[in-house]
């Protein structure tokens, strides 16, 4: 009786323990460094590692290099499959190939010796590629949806002879988020509501052959004193391409989603942002500037219609007490 | 009298009119003006929007550069935080469960990213249509409730009627892409085979951590769909911005 008992136990124990093991499968991947920039001159080789490390379930993996090109001017891109330009690559793995699936276990770091070489008659200019970890879909019998899951970093190869990358940089787009505009001949006049905080766009064009990394530092000057500074983020901005230059984190939630910094505006009157723009290894800036009028909009309406009921109604007693004045005589 | 208030209301009545028939949000890049440097290079030619910047290699690097023909800078330039970009996907299948004609099954999973760069991307696109498994019947993509209700690939559209099928899906959390935005509003997969490109489903230029998203994958057939089992793979590829 004891031992039925004791077997009974222990299967309904089994049972129990059993649905807790069949979770569901997890992807957890990281990758170190998430992008790489490269000065590389033609004919040349070099290794640089990626370390991928598996933090979710056990599975099947492999490593491939793809090129991208930029899109829009947020950071997007444009993913190719295939590898594109003068640069070539391979694994220097003992036991990896590019292409090449391989299991990679829970807690397990998937290291990619990446062999990076540029041809002889490669031209001097930027090539845009990742390299991606790519997690096989599971098996199922079910109506589903399986993840392909892929995590990429970026490398960015600029190529040149004597090591000169020439910028060509240029203001695509610096003003304030008006309230108002006011368009006057020659000239454009923005305008804010008091209260209202300003949202900044700065946007820089690249149109030289090399990506860049510019420090943008902003500067706020308004009435009464009024002086804010904000460093922005120094994101690249690849060849043939734009970016919206932003601060580390949004600095307003209820400003627009696409600005580069907010300022809380303080007195009623004029003020003028000052955007200068340093290059690592330049002895040159760019600077920009751009003005805007904080106004009190809701307290003039309010003068306005007083004004404009004033007036009507000076009108019509005048026009009144003239056509009783008229009658009596 | 008159002649003393006039001058006041004529500017008033100016002001409002010159302010009230132009306002609007509108983003011209006539409002900069672009000053080419003073300090430590003696001025510039101000000849057009585009700036030439001499940019040279400091000493070390230049060397560097000469002897082994490269430098690699590895990591971003501007570094607060110190955590690899990380991405993960709560759930690797989703069982769509028995599929029942003008029922739609919802089911969901998550994204997670932690970046400390300049931001990230997460795109998706299906490899095929939900295919029958080893048969060509298909169940089409969604176009949403149809109509002024049309969605595609990029832009999300209302679908909360029954009697509109398809497979598509809809993303919510704090990096979700916009057009997500209104409840039950849903996209379809672009597709591989359609040869047609990812879109971004989720994104941010911000560096962040645990960033989570909740895609919801969602199939509604029509009561002439073949029985059987419907399958796709979902591509999603996560990457930091540059």
């Amino acid at each position: 009786m004891h031992t039925r008992s004791l077997l009974f136990a222990m299967i309904v124990g089994v049972l129990l323990c059993l649905p807790s093991s069949a979770l569901a499968q997890s992807i957890d991947l990281s990758v170190e460094p998430p992008q790489v920039s490269i000065l590389i001159k033609p004919n040349t080789s070099l290794l640089q590692v990626f370390n991928f490390y598996n933090d979710g379930d056990p599975g099947v993996f492999s490593f491939t290099v793809v090129s991208f090109k930029p899109e829009g001017n947020t950071g997007g891109r444009i993913i190719d499959e295939s590898i594109e330009g003068p640069v070539r690559f391979s694994l220097e793995n003992a036991d990896r190939q590019l292409n090449e699936p391989f299991s990679l276990n829970s807690n397990e770091n998937a290291q990619a010796v990446l062999k990076i070489r540029t041809t002889p008659q490669a031209t001097e200019g930027d090539y845009y590629y990742m390299i991606v970890l790519e997690a096989y879909p599971p098996v199922s019998q079910q109506s589903s949806g399986r993840m392909r899951a892929r995590l990429a970093a970026n490398i960015l190869i600029s190529v040149s002879a004597n090591g000169l990358t020439p910028a060509k940089l240029s203001i695509a787009q610096f003003q304030v988020i008006p309230d108002y505009t006011l368009s006057l001949p020659g000239h454009t006049v923005y305008i804010l509501a008091a209260g209202h905080p300003a949202s900044v766009v700065l946007s820089i064009a690249n149109t030289g052959l090399y990506n860049f990394s510019p420090d943008v530092r902003l500067h706020v000057e308004g009435p009464l004193g009024y002086d804010q500074k904000a460093e922005l983020v120094p994101v690249t901005v690849l060849s043939g391409s734009q970016r919206l230059m932003t601060t580390e984190e949004r600095t307003c939630d209820t400003c627009p989603l696409f600005s580069s910094a907010s300022f809380r505006t303080g007195a009623w009157g004029k003020y003028r942002v000052n955007a200068r723009i340093d290059l690592e290894g330049s002895k040159e800036r760019l600077y920009g500037l751009t003005e805007f009028w904080v106004l009190p909009i809701t307290l003039l309406k309010v003068i306005g219609f007083l004004f404009m009921a004033g007036s009507i109604s000076s009108v019509l007693i005048w026009y009144t007490s003239r056509k009783t004045h008229g009658k009596r005589i | 009298m008159w002649k003393k208030y006039s001058y006041g209301y004529i500017f008033i009545i100016l002001f409002f009119v010159l302010v009230g028939v132009v306002y609007a949000e509108k983003m011209t890049s006539s409002n900069y003006r672009i000053i080419f440097g003073t300090t430590n290079s003696g001025g510039g030619n101000a000849d057009s929007t585009n700036y030439n910047l001499a940019v040279s290699l400091g000493q070390v690097a230049a060397q560097k550069f000469n002897s082994t023909g490269y430098i690699v800078k590895a990591g971003f330039q501007y570094v607060r935080t110190l955590y690899p970009f990380y991405f993960s996907i709560s759930d690797t299948s989703i069982d769509l469960g028995t599929l029942l004609p003008n029922s739609p099954s919802i089911q969901s999973f998550t994204v997670t990213i932690n970046t400390r760069s300049q931001g990230y991307d997460v795109l998706v696109r299906e490899e095929t249509k939900l295919k029958r498994l080893f048969s060509s019947d298909v169940i089409p993509d969604t176009s949403c409730n149809g109509g002024v209700d049309t969605c595609t690939e990029t832009a999300a559209a209302l679908w909360d009627s029954n009697n509109a099928y398809g497979f598509g899906y809809r993303v919510t959390g704090v990096d979700a892409s916009p057009d997500f935005a209104t409840n039950d509003y849903y996209r379809p997969f672009p597709s591989i085979t359609d040869n047609e490109d990812p879109a971004v489903m989720i994104t941010s230029t911000e560096a962040g951590k645990n960033r989570v998203g909740t895609v919801a994958l969602k199939a509604n057939i029509i009561g002439t769909q073949a029985a059987g089992s419907y399958q796709t793979v979902l591509d999603i590829i996560a990457y930091p911005k540059y």
